[in-house]
C-alpha cells in the first residue's frame, strides 16, 4: 500500500473494507488466541526477568576490565555473587550497656530462630568453631607460613638474633604467653599461630560474652547473621520475614538499637513501594482518565472504547514477545506498556471524530457515524501508526537486548491497538452520537483558543521559538549525562545509610569490587592467586586496603607448601636450628629433641582445596570457590575497605598483568554500560527522527518539518529544562523522549490531516463542512488535548514516583507532552480568527 | 529454652535500680554486689596507672618457670602498654584495635581484635588493672573477701571462648592491685606482681 494512495477515496475504500464484520471476527479470534497463549505460557511457568543485568548486551558485561571474561563465566560469577548476597542478612544489635546489648542480641536471635524462617541464625560464638579450625589445619602446620615468616626464614641468618626467634621469645615472656605456650612443642616458633592470624579474615568484631562484639562510640554492637531459607525476591517470603523482624525488633529492650542489612530488605522495600505506587499513582491516573472520558463523552461505553485498543494491543504484544523471547524482562513490560500509551490517541481520535460527526450532520439518521468517523481518521491513524512504529522499531536495531524487546513489544502493541480501532470500534459504537455532551463545548472552546494561537507565520513567534530552540540546543551542548548506576538505586536514603553503617562497622568485603581468577587446574589456580596475593598484601600493609579474602590464604599451592616445609626443616627444625636456640634461651635445651621428633613424625601431607572445602573451617568462606567451568577452575578474590580512587586503579592494574585474572568493578562496569547504551540510544533517536521525517516528506513533501518541529523542540526543551534545573539526565529520560516523539507525531499528523480534510471538504462535499464551532480541526485538537491529558495522567504522574527510573521517565514525559501540546498548533495553522479553516494558507503551503 | 529465658530475665532484672527489686536479687548476685561495692570504696576506678611488674610463667612442659620484668602503663582511653625489659626487650600495646608488638622499637607484628583467645586475656588484664569491675562482671563470676589487710578475688569465666583458655583468675591487693594469678585451662599458670608508682583517679 503506497502512502500516496491514501487519498480520501482510497482511505474510504480501505475503511469500508476493514469495517466488514468478518474482519472484526478474525481479529477477535486472534485476540482470543493471544489470551489463551499468554495464559498457557504463564501456566507453563514462563518467567519474567527482573535482573537489571539481563537487559544489557552480553559481550560487554565485564565492562572496565581490559580483557573480557567469557559471557558464561561472567554470568556465573554474577549469579554466584547475587546468590551470596541474596541469601544472607546481617543484623547489629547495640546498646550503651554491655550487658543489655547481650540481652538484646539473645532475645533478637531467639525470636529469629523461633520464626523458623531462616536456614540458620549465627549469633552466639561457641567452642566448636575454634576446635574445627584446628583439626583441619594443624596436621599441615609445617606447610603453612605467613608471608612475612616465609620471607624472614629465607633471608635472615640463623643465629640468636633471628627476628622470628626474638619475637617468639618476646611473646613467651609476655602476657600473651597463655595463647602460645600450650603449643610450645608442636609450634616452637609460633609460626602456625601467626599463620592462622594472617589467614583469618580481619574483622573489627571479637568474640566476647559469647557474641561477636564491637565497641564503637559509646555503644556495644553484637553481630548476628542469618542465612535465608527462601528466595529473597519471593513476595510471601519477604512479608513473612518482615513480620518476623518486626516482632523481633519490638521485643528489644529499651535503649537497644537495631541495624539491618541485606538484599531482602531492599527487595521487600522495592516491592512494597511498587505496590503502593501502583495503588496510588496507578489508581489515580486510571481514575483521572476515566473521569475525563466520562465527563467529555457522557457515556460509560466510551470508556471501554478508549481502553479496549490498549488492552488488546498489550495482549497481542505480550503474546508475540512470549513466543519470540525466552524470558521477558519486567522493564520491557513496563516501558513497552507505556509506549503503547500512544495508542490511546487512536481511540480518542476515533471518539472525537465520531462526536464531531454529530455536530456536522445531525439530520441524516441513516448514516453510521462510526464508519464515517473511521473514514475520516483512517489516514491520520495509519500514518501515526507507521511513523510511531518506525520510531520505536529503530530502537530494535540497537544491539542491546532490552531495547530490542521493547521495540518488538511496542510495535506489536501499536499494531494491535490500531487493528482494534479499525476493526472493532465502528461496530461497538452506537449508530448515533449524542449532541449534548461537553466534548462539543470543549471543541468549541479549543477552536476559539486555536484561532488566537501564536503561529510561526508571525515573525515574532518565529523568532521566539527559534531563540528557545537555540537556547535549548546550547544547554544540551553543555549537558552532562549522569550514567552512574547508583543514581538508579531504588531504595530510600535511610535504608542505604543503614546499609553503609553496617558495612562500615563490620568492614565486610565489598560486593561490587572483586577479582576472578581462572586456571587450568587447582594448582595453577593457587599459583596464579599467590602472585596476586603478594601485591594485595602490600596494599594492606600500606593501609590502602583493609583486607582481602582468597583461597590461597588458606591453601597455599603445592609448590609453596613444599618451600614452606623445606624452610621449616632447614631453618627451624635442624640440630642448630631456631627451635634449638629457643629451647636454650628458655633454659630447657632438652626439649629440642622432642620438637625435632614432632617435626619428623609429621607426614607433611599437602593441604588441598578439597580438604579445605570439606572442612568445617572452610565453610564460612566456601563462596570463594567458583568450581570447574568451561574446562577451567575459577575462584574469587574479594577485597574489603578499598582506600580511595587511586587504589581502585591499582587493583585494576594488578589484573592487567595476567589475562586470567579479571578485576571487576561492578559499579563502574554497569555505569559505563549504561553510558554506552545511552549513547547508542541518542544515535537511534536521531535516526528515528530521520526515518520519520523521510516518511512524512514522502507523503507531505516539504511541509513535513511542520509536523516534526513540535516533538523535536519539545524534546530539546524538556531535556534542557531538566539539565538547567539541576536534575540528572540519563538513558531513562531519552526513553521518555521516544514517547514524546510518538505523541507529538500523532498530534502533528492529525492536525495536518484534519486541515487537509477540511480544505478538501471545502472543495468537495460542501454538506460536510459547517465551519465555525463544529470545525473538524477543533475536534482533532480536542482529541490531541485529551490524548495529552491522558498521557500526562498515565505517565506524567510517574514523576511523583520515588523509584528513580520511573521518576526520570515521568518528569520527561510531563515536560515533553506539555511542550508538544503547546507547540504543535504553532506550526500548523488550522483555524483562522474568523473561525474558518485557512484554505489560503493550505494552498500556499501545498505549493511549497 | 526455659533456662536461657530465665537467664535473660535475670540479667534484665539486674539492670534495674537495686531498691526496686531488692528482694528478687539472688543471694550470690547480692553478695557479688556487696563485694564490688566494698571494693569500690577501697579502690577507685583508675584513669591512668603506671608501674612495674614481675611475671612468672609456668609452662607444663618446662621444668623451670620463665621470669620476666618490666614496666606497664594503663590509660583508660588509649589502652595498655606492656613493656618487658628483661630477659628480652619487647613492647606490646593493647587497645581497641587489637595488639601490636614491637621489638627494639620496631613494629614487628600485630593482630586485630577478631582473634578472641589473645585479645580477651589482655582485656581482662586491663580491666583488673583499672579495677573496672563492671566489665569484669560481664566475663566472670566474682567471689572473694575483703578485710583490713586487703582483698582477694576469684574470677571464674562465664564466657565459653574465654573458658577454653582461662580456668580462673585470682587477684589481690589493698589500695591498688598487687598480685594476679592466671590459671590456664591446660594447667599452665601466669603470676604477675605489680608495684604501682603512680595513678590518677577517674574524674
Amino acid at each position: 500500500m503506497s502512502i500516496h494512495s491514501l487519498a480520501p477515496q482510497t482511505s474510504t475504500r480501505f475503511a469500508r473494507l476493514f469495517s466488514r464484520p468478518s474482519f472484526g471476527l478474525v481479529w477477535l479470534a486472534v485476540v482470543l488466541c493471544c489470551a489463551l497463549w499468554v495464559v498457557a505460557a504463564l501456566f507453563r511457568g514462563y518467567s519474567f526477568d527482573t535482573r537489571i543485568l539481563a537487559l544489557l548486551p552480553e559481550s560487554s558485561q565485564s565492562g572496565a576490565s581490559e580483557q573480557a571474561m567469557s559471557t558464561q563465566l561472567s554470568t556465573r560469577v554474577d549469579e554466584h555473587l547475587a546468590e551470596l548476597a541474596g541469601q544472607r542478612m546481617i543484623f547489629l544489635v547495640s546498646h550503651r550497656d554491655r550487658r543489655q546489648s547481650a540481652v538484646a542480641a539473645a532475645g533478637f536471635a531467639d525470636a529469629l530462630n523461633e520464626s523458623q524462617l531462616f536456614a540458620g541464625v549465627q549469633g552466639r560464638v561457641g567452642k566448636q568453631q575454634t576446635a574445627n579450625w584446628r583439626r583441619t589445619f594443624f596436621p599441615h602446620r609445617f606447610n603453612l607460613l605467613s608471608r612475612e615468616a616465609r620471607q624472614t626464614l629465607a633471608m635472615a641468618d640463623i643465629d640468636q638474633q633471628h627476628p622470628l626467634l626474638q619475637q617468639a621469645l618476646a611473646r613467651l615472656y609476655s602476657p600473651m604467653a597463655s595463647a602460645v605456650a600450650p603449643n610450645l612443642l608442636d609450634d616452637p616458633l609460633q609460626l602456625f599461630f601467626t599463620w592462622q592470624l594472617d589467614a583469618a579474615p580481619k574483622s573489627p568484631f571479637s568474640a566476647e560474652n559469647g557474641w561477636l562484639t564491637r565497641e564503637y562510640g559509646d555503644r556495644v554492637y553484637r553481630l548476628i547473621s542469618v542465612s535465608l531459607a527462601g528466595d529473597p525476591y519471593d513476595l510471601d517470603y519477604q512479608q513473612a520475614i518482615n513480620l518476623a523482624l518486626d516482632r523481633a525488633q519490638s521485643g528489644l529492650p529499651a535503649g537497644a538499637q537495631l541495624l539491618s542489612s541485606g538484599l531482602l530488605i531492599h527487595a521487600a522495600h522495592g516491592a512494597a513501594q511498587a505496590r503502593q505506587e501502583i495503588s496510588t499513582i496507578g489508581l489515580g491516573s486510571l481514575l483521572g482518565i476515566g473521569l475525563l472520558l466520562i465527563y467529555c463523552f457522557r457515556r460509560a461505553r466510551f470508556l471501554l472504547l478508549a481502553f479496549l485498543p490498549i488492552a488488546t494491543g498489550w495482549l497481542f504484544a505480550l503474546a508475540i514477545c512470549i513466543s519470540l523471547f525466552d524470558s521477558l524482562h519486567l522493564v520491557t513490560l513496563v516501558f513497552g506498556a507505556s509506549l503503547i500509551g500512544v495508542a490511546i490517541d487512536y481511540s480518542l481520535h476515533y471518539l472525537c471524530a465520531y462526536s464531531a460527526g454529530s455536530a456536522a450532520i445531525n439530520t441524516d439518521n441513516n448514516r453510521h457515524h462510526g464508519k464515517a468517523a473511521l473514514i475520516r481518521i483512517m489516514p491520520g491513524i495509519s500514518l501515526g501508526l507507521l511513523s510511531s512504529a518506525l520510531a520505536y522499531a529503530a530502537q530494535g536495531a540497537a544491539p542491546f537486548p532490552g531495547l530490542r524487546q521493547m521495540a518488538v513489544f511496542s510495535v506489536c502493541g501499536l499494531l494491535g491497538a490500531w487493528l482494534t480501532v479499525v476493526l472493532w470500534l465502528p461496530h461497538l459504537s452506537p449508530r448515533q452520537p449524542r449532541l449534548d455532551t461537553p466534548i462539543h463545548r470543549l471543541a468549541a472552546l479549543l477552536a476559539r483558543l486555536l484561532a488566537r494561537w501564536p503561529n510561526v507565520a508571525s515573525a515574532r513567534v518565529a523568532i521566539v521559538l527559534a531563540t528557545l530552540a537555540v537556547l535549548g540546543l546550547y544547554q544540551l551542548s553543555q549537558l552532562d549525562f549522569n550514567d552512574d548506576v547508583r543514581q538508579l538505586q531504588t531504595s530510600p536514603q535511610a535504608l542505604l545509610q543503614e546499609d553503609a553503617q553496617v558495612q562500615s562497622l563490620t568492614r565486610a568485603v565489598d560486593p561490587s569490587h572483586y577479582f576472578v581468577v581462572s586456571a587450568a587446574d587447582e594448582q595453577a589456580l593457587l599459583e596464579r592467586e599467590e602472585k596476586l596475593h603478594g601485591a594485595l598484601d602490600e596494599l594492606v600493609d600500606t593501609d590502602q586496603l583493609y583486607d582481602f579474602q582468597a583461597i590461597s590464604k588458606w591453601v597455599p599451592s603445592f609448590a609453596t607448601q613444599e618451600q614452606n616445609r623445606a624452610l621449616n626443616q632447614r631453618v627451624v627444625h635442624t640440630r642448630e636450628g631456631l627451635a634449638t636456640m629457643l629451647t636454650r634461651a628458655i633454659g630447657s635445651p632438652n626439649l629440642a629433641e622432642q620438637m625435632q621428633a614432632r617435626f619428623a613424625e609429621n607426614p607433611g601431607d599437602k593441604l588441598t582445596i578439597t580438604d579445605w572445602l570439606a572442612s568445617e573451617a572452610g565453610h564460612s568462606q566456601r563462596f570463594l570457590w567458583l568450581g570447574e567451568f568451561e574446562q577451567q577452575v575459577h575462584s574469587l578474590v574479594l577485597v574489603a575497605g578499598i582506600g580511595d580512587e587511586p587504589t581502585l586503579g591499582q587493583l585494576a592494574s594488578l589484573a592487567g598483568d595476567d589475562d586470567q585474572i579479571y578485576f571487576v568493578d561492578k559499579v563502574e562496569a554497569i555505569s559505563s554500560l549504561l553510558e554506552g547504551h545511552r549513547r547508542q540510544l541518542q544515535i537511534w533517536i536521531g535516526m528515528a527522527y530521520g526515518a520519520v521525517l523521510a516518511l512524512l516528506a514522502w507523503r507531505y513533501g516539504r511541509v513535513a518539518w511542520r509536523i516534526m518541529a513540535a516533538p523535536a523542540i519539545a524534546s530539546v526543551l524538556s531535556l534542557a529544562i531538566l539539565d538547567w534545573g539541576g536534575f540528572t539526565v540519563n538513558i531513562f529520560n531519552l526513553l521518555a523522549l521516544l514517547l514524546v516523539l510518538g505523541i507529538g507525531l500523532d498530534a502533528g499528523i492529525f492536525l495536518w490531516e484534519s486541515r487537509l480534510g477540511e480544505s478538501e471538504n471545502h472543495q468537495g462535499d460542501p454538506a460536510e463542512s459547517t465551519g465555525g464551532e463544529g470545525n473538524q480541526a477543533s475536534y482533532t485538537w480536542a482529541a490531541v488535548t485529551m490524548a495529552a491529558i491522558t498521557t500526562l495522567l498515565a505517565f506524567g504522574l510517574l514523576s511523583l514516583s520515588a523509584t528513580p527510573v520511573l521518576h526520570q521517565f515521568g518528569i520527561t514525559v510531563l515536560l515533553g507532552i506539555v511542550g508538544v501540546w503547546c507547540l504543535a498548533p504553532c506550526f500548523i495553522k488550522t483555524i483562522c480568527e474568523d473561525g474558518t479553516s485557512p484554505a489560503k494558507l493550505v494552498a500556499t503551503v501545498a505549493s511549497e | 529454652m526455659r533456662c536461657s529465658r530465665f537467664c535473660v530475665a535475670l540479667i534484665f532484672l539486674l539492670s534495674f535500680p537495686r531498691a526496686l527489686l531488692a528482694d528478687e536479687i539472688p543471694h550470690r548476685e547480692a553478695k557479688t554486689r556487696e563485694l564490688i561495692a566494698q571494693l569500690e570504696q577501697r579502690i577507685e576506678l583508675a584513669e591512668t596507672i603506671k608501674g612495674t611488674f614481675n611475671q612468672r610463667k609456668t609452662i607444663s612442659v618446662l621444668p623451670e618457670p620463665l621470669h620476666s620484668h618490666g614496666t606497664f602503663g594503663y590509660d583508660r582511653r588509649t589502652g595498655l602498654e606492656w613493656e618487658t625489659l628483661a630477659p628480652i626487650a619487647n613492647r606490646l600495646v593493647f587497645d581497641d584495635q587489637g595488639i601490636r608488638q614491637s621489638v627494639d622499637g620496631q613494629a614487628v607484628w600485630e593482630i586485630d581484635v577478631s582473634q578472641p583467645a589473645v585479645v580477651t586475656v589482655t582485656r581482662v588484664i586491663s580491666s583488673v588493672l583499672a579495677a573496672d569491675w563492671s566489665t569484669l562482671q560481664d566475663y566472670f563470676s566474682l567471689s572473694g573477701s575483703i578485710d583490713e589487710q586487703g582483698w582477694q578475688l576469684r574470677l571464674e569465666p562465664d564466657d565459653v571462648v574465654l573458658a577454653e583458655i582461662v580456668s580462673a583468675i585470682a587477684v589481690s591487693g589493698n589500695r591498688v592491685l598487687s598480685r594476679m594469678t592466671l590459671l590456664e585451662a591446660n594447667g599452665d599458670r601466669t603470676e604477675i606482681t605489680f608495684s604501682v608508682h603512680g595513678s590518677t583517679e577517674q574524674p
